[in-house]
């Protein structure tokens, strides 16, 4: 690099950390943070990024420069890893790659190293450790009882494997009273308590829980169901409201798309992709599935746009070999529709799309 | 393939296109000045993944098309066989006619491979 290139290269960097250190809106200081990796300036990115997620816990912009940041500084740790397990695997390596797609929030790559290692090493609890914590996660965030049930699931296989686990014990013992599992949640508990009966967390939660009364049955299916059925309603309330009408007159119009030639199913659904209201027409759909679905679809073709710089979605079209799915945003909300290729016209789901946004969920006060 | 690609972009309203497999493996780019390779590579297949993942779940087996409009541009993936054909357009280009210039460019690019 020539002095002129150098100078200049400094002069913007430098200007950047000035911007980031004086102004107040999280973008400006976010478009500071890319500026200073590009740069090659990573402490320094670091540093300002740091007082950034301090200041501005929440700002989504702040966590997509911390998550670029990330991404370079994993870069060549996470090319080594991937060819070491090439050559010759084993399940730390595993490990170590899926927490660092776990820290960059990539969700499906994270799995998928996970499953990697599973398939592989079956007796190492590492990868059903962070696959257990994962579905946590993402039931926290989204209610969906298929997640839940997975938590359970990879959390079961941890302990199985290592019986002393204490952060998992303690996770999945959480897990059960948070759904009402008050008998399965005290049992995990009290193995904690076997090799360290101080842990103040455990005994917290064992003395709130030994004072609620246990149900006769915890059948967790049916637990985890009803957890999603509540988080669907809190939903679908905040969204009516935002439409100006009842949670009963979004649900009874949703439920008019019936009409639709080759209709499946149809949802509604937040930016985030998590349901709000749904119906399932066509038979052999499972409903854990579509709401699997629901929840991917949309937030992925959401993330994508957005990172692509092409600004929202307004509209997208799925085709397959036998479905097709169709999706509009309106309202900071989206309605996605599942129909049959064989029986429907993409041009006429649209227009029926279209009309029901405009004459059903736009017709406020809900007298239709 | 790159000379599929040009043409293809010489449609108004194509920003560029790239084929890149389901992995996020480049096979051939052409992109304007405003679009980085491995950024829309990368977003291409994370997209097509889990699209796919999804899809499957509920028993569908493959995902030949995908458009997306958004509020500055139109995002065209269209399955080739050996990979996707990804195309970034402006928002105001007509979808049926794109598709058109799309399905003949991905099947000459099928066929300058068999």
């Amino acid at each position: 690099m020539g002095w002129f290139a150098l100078w200049r290269r400094n002069r913007n960097l430098n200007a950047a950390i000035r911007k980031a250190r004086t102004s107040q809106a999280p973008a400006s200081i976010a478009a500071a943070i890319r500026k200073l990796i590009s740069g090659g300036e990573y402490d320094k990115a670091r540093l300002i990024a740091r007082q950034a997620v301090e200041s501005y816990p929440k700002s989504a912009s702040i966590q997509d420069a911390l998550r670029d940041l990330k991404k370079v500084r994993y870069a060549q740790e996470m090319k080594d890893l991937s060819e070491k397990i090439k050559q010759n695997p084993n399940p730390t390596l595993y490990a170590r790659l899926a927490e660092m797609y776990y820290d960059l929030g990539e969700t499906d790559q994270t799995l998928e190293v996970c499953r990697q290692c599973v398939a592989n090493f079956p007796e190492y609890e590492g990868a059903y450790t962070i696959m257990g914590r994962l579905r946590h996660e993402r039931f926290r965030k989204e209610g969906l009882a298929r997640d839940g049930m997975k938590a359970v699931e990879n959390y079961e296989k941890t302990i199985r494997l290592n019986p002393n686990s204490y952060k998992t014990l303690l996770e999945l013992g959480g897990l059960y009273l948070e759904i009402g599992a008050i008998r399965l949640g005290v049992e995990k508990l009290e193995k904690i308590q076997e090799f360290d009966r101080t842990d103040e967390r455990t005994n917290k939660l064992l003395d709130w829980a030994r004072g609620q009364t246990p149900l006769p049955e915890e059948d967790l299916e049916d637990l985890f169901k009803i957890q999603q059925e509540r988080r669907v309603q809190i939903r679908l309330e905040t969204a009516a409201d935002r439409i100006g009408m009842t949670a009963a007159q979004v649900e009874r119009k949703v439920g008019r798309l019936e009409g639709i030639p080759g209709i499946i199913s149809v949802g509604l659904v937040t930016p985030a992709g998590s349901p709000i209201v749904y119906r399932i027409h066509g038979e052999g759909l499972e409903e854990a599935s579509f709401l699997e679905m629901l929840s991917s679809v949309f937030s992925a073709a959401q993330e994508c746009s957005q990172r692509m710089d092409i600004g929202g979605v307004e509209r997208g079209t799925i085709t397959g070999e036998y479905v097709r799915v169709h999706f509009v945003a309106f309202e900071t909300l989206a309605l996605v529709v599942l129909t049959d290729v064989q029986s429907s016209k993409p041009e006429e789901v649209d227009l029926r799309v279209d009309a029901f946004i405009d004459e059903e969920l736009y017709a406020r006060g809900g007298a239709r | 393939m790159q000379k599929i690609l040009a043409e293809l972009n010489s449609t108004p309203g194509i920003l560029g296109s790239i084929v890149v497999t389901d992995d996020g493996m480049v096979v051939a780019a052409d992109l304007g000045p405003n679009l980085d390779q491995d950024t829309v590579a990368a977003l291409a297949a994370n997209m097509i993944q889990r699209t796919k993942r999804s899809l499957q779940n509920i028993g569908e087996t493959s995902v030949k098309r995908y458009v997306l409009s958004a509020g500055y541009g139109k995002l065209v993936f269209a399955d080739i066989g050996i990979a996707f054909l990804v195309v970034v357009t402006n928002q105001n280009i007509d979808v049926n006619h794109l598709l058109v210039e799309i399905t003949s460019a991905g099947n000459r690019i099928v066929h300058r491979r068999a």
